[in-house]
């Protein structure tokens, strides 16, 4: 609001000495972020329009041609399928889940305080780390995941969930979940605590019951707090590599693979620049794309 | 009378509620919790196991004989002393930089009017989705270009850019919560911008700045996949690097590197732990209103 007023009073013409203060304060983080975002993003968009020798330096230009070996190579399919499986699989539970977790944790209720600390556990701790541990609690001979479906009479023989890319992966999508609910839970908790008490009165005396008051009052103004919460989880776990990266590396033969861990391989495995930055490409037009698109259906409901 | 019988009505239906809560916290939290803690309760069994427990099958839940030396063989073992100095510098720089960085941006945004602020802030923001994984090759490539691969400096400019939106948006949030008027009336009263800012914003901010700064230590001291990239040197291996450098050995030591993986996060546990509230209240900040 104060933003317009002032608008109005400065008028387009002069710079006033306020002004000026505010644009040195935000020029080193400009600097730095152009630097170190914008710059390479550009760089990266230009070079994948041309051909490149080992080093990555650029060679000639090669209009598509970059894009068309990418999407000649068979696996390319396979990584991209991966890509929508391990995206999907892991966001539309994290939210279901959270959500639940979150309303549950909104009450009082004994150990409440230690349940908050031990949520908060994986988000504190290195993704690295917690893949790694989740690879040493998959391993098929010596791991506790089938110890314990043993203990509890599930399975008879032990399962080598990382084997195979058809246990292997879902396995994957099972660690990224336990990751990414921490971060959702509490951020929603949050919303949820900042809705009024006096809503919920009301509601109260007018005679509504639970379910009423969680789909008229709680899941509305839980809204904004909401797509903030999915695109940014969105956003972690397109881009979360070390849990792949750590437990099966993409392995067998690009079958666990998502883009960008298959990018990184081509990249600084391969040193195929070319393909490399049609892929970096093809991830950010993704993500604008689907960020841009839940966006616009999130305000569509809204109307 | 009337009175009465609402009373008991909404007494029946607290009891009800009560009822569909306990069933959620016994359904759902308590099961999700265990499979939460699972791994770090492995982690902590597997760490005080002897080498000789770590390969049998089907393992055993506790150690047959329970080995604090791991703790210490650990120091010997791997260069530890060395990767937490380098994590700490790591941690350390570019929460600095980060901070005097984000700061007088934050500032800017918040307090003063200028043209072209939503633009500004739109751009910060917009950096969150360009994950460091879209930009690394060219980054790459920059940094082998300015000689700077395997340096310190390189990994904590690239922490910081990323850091931006983030600190931005929460530093934003915190200064626009204290209100104008102190630092107005210090202004009107003779004192710089400057100096109102450092005597009377930075000291209120207070809180939001410390729990800034632990965030972003903790994402630095996280940090795998830029690391990763730069840094070959053993030398300046972070704690991430010297523990995914146990995979590369033919038979993994499991019960070292679950030892050290604890020391690793038990610091940034604890921090997150003191954070965490005003963290969260500063994430939803802006959301909300």
């Amino acid at each position: 609001m104060n933003d317009m007023r002032n608008g109005y009073l400065v008028k387009a013409t002069k710079i006033t000495r306020t002004e000026k203060v505010a644009y040195v304060c935000l020029l080193p983080s400009l600097v730095l972020v152009t630097a170190v975002i914008f710059y390479p993003v550009i760089k990266t968009f230009i070079s994948s329009f041309f051909a490149m020798d080992l080093y990555g330096n650029i060679e000639h230009f090669a209009g598509l041609n970059n894009f068309k070996r990418l999407f000649k190579e068979d696996i390319f399919i396979r990584v991209f399928i991966n890509t929508l499986y391990w995206t999907l699989g892991m966001v539309v539970p994290t939210i279901i889940i959270s959500l639940i977790l979150s309303l549950a944790l909104n009450n009082r209720f004994f150990g409440r305080k230690f349940s908050r600390a031990i949520l908060i556990l994986p988000w504190a701790a290195s993704i690295m780390i917690s893949a790694l541990l989740w690879r040493w609690l998959f391993n098929g001979e010596y791991g506790m995941v089938n110890r314990l479906l043993h203990d509890l009479h599930i399975i008879k023989n032990n399962i080598h969930w990382l084997a195979s890319p058809k246990t292997s992966f879902p396995a994957m999508i099972f660690v990224g979940i336990i990751i990414s609910i921490p971060f959702t839970t509490v951020t929603l908790l949050a919303g949820l605590q900042s809705i009024p008490d006096e809503l919920y009165e009301a509601a109260r005396v007018d005679g509504a019951n639970k379910i009423k008051v969680l789909f008229k009052i709680t899941l509305p103004l839980l809204k904004t707090v909401f797509f903030i919460v999915t695109t940014l989880n969105f956003i972690y776990i397109f881009n979360s590599f070390p849990i792949i990266w750590v437990i099966t590396r993409g392995n067998p033969a690009n079958q666990t693979d998502i883009i960008i861990t298959y990018l990184y391989e081509k990249a600084f495995l391969y040193q195929d620049f070319g393909i490399a930055s049609a892929l970096s490409v093809i991830t950010f037009l993704l993500l604008l794309i689907f960020s841009v698109l839940y966006a616009w259906l999130l305000y569509r409901a809204e109307d | 009378m009337h009175g009465f019988y609402t009373e008991q009505r909404t007494k029946m239906k607290l009891g009800l509620e009560r009822k569909i809560n306990f069933i959620l916290i016994y359904a759902v939290v308590i099961p999700i919790l265990l499979i939460i803690i699972f791994p770090f309760l492995v982690m902590v069994l597997t760490s005080l196991k002897p080498s000789d427990e770590i390969y049998v099958s089907p393992p055993y839940w506790l150690p047959k004989k329970l080995l604090y030396k791991n703790y210490v063989d650990i120091w010997r073992y791997v260069r530890l002393a060395h990767y937490f100095t380098n994590s700490g510098i790591y941690a350390i720089g570019t929460t600095v930089l980060t901070i005097f960085v984000a700061l007088p941006a934050s500032y800017a945004v918040a307090r003063i009017n200028f043209r072209g602020r939503m633009a500004f802030l739109f751009l910060i923001l917009v950096t969150q989705m360009f994950s460091p994984i879209v930009v690394i090759i060219s980054l790459y490539k920059m940094m082998a270009f300015y000689h700077s691969l395997n340096t310190y400096r390189s990994i904590i400019i690239t922490y910081a850019a990323f850091n931006q939106a983030f600190s931005i948006w929460l530093l934003t949030g915190y200064f626009s919560s204290i209100p104008k008027d102190i630092e107005e009336a210090a202004m009107i009263d003779g004192c710089s911008r400057f100096s109102a800012v450092l005597r009377i914003l930075i000291p209120l901010a207070k809180p939001g700045i410390v729990a800034t700064v632990i965030f972003v230590f903790i994402w630095a001291w996280n940090e795998f996949l830029i690391v990763f990239t730069f840094i070959s040197t053993d030398k300046l291996w972070p704690l991430t690097l010297g523990i995914y450098g146990f995979i590369g050995k033919y038979k993994i030591l499991w019960n070292y590197l679950m030892a050290v993986s604890f020391l690793t996060t038990l610091p940034v546990v604890v921090l997150f732990l003191l954070i965490e509230k005003q963290l969260v209240s500063g994430l939803t900040a802006g959301a909300i209103k």
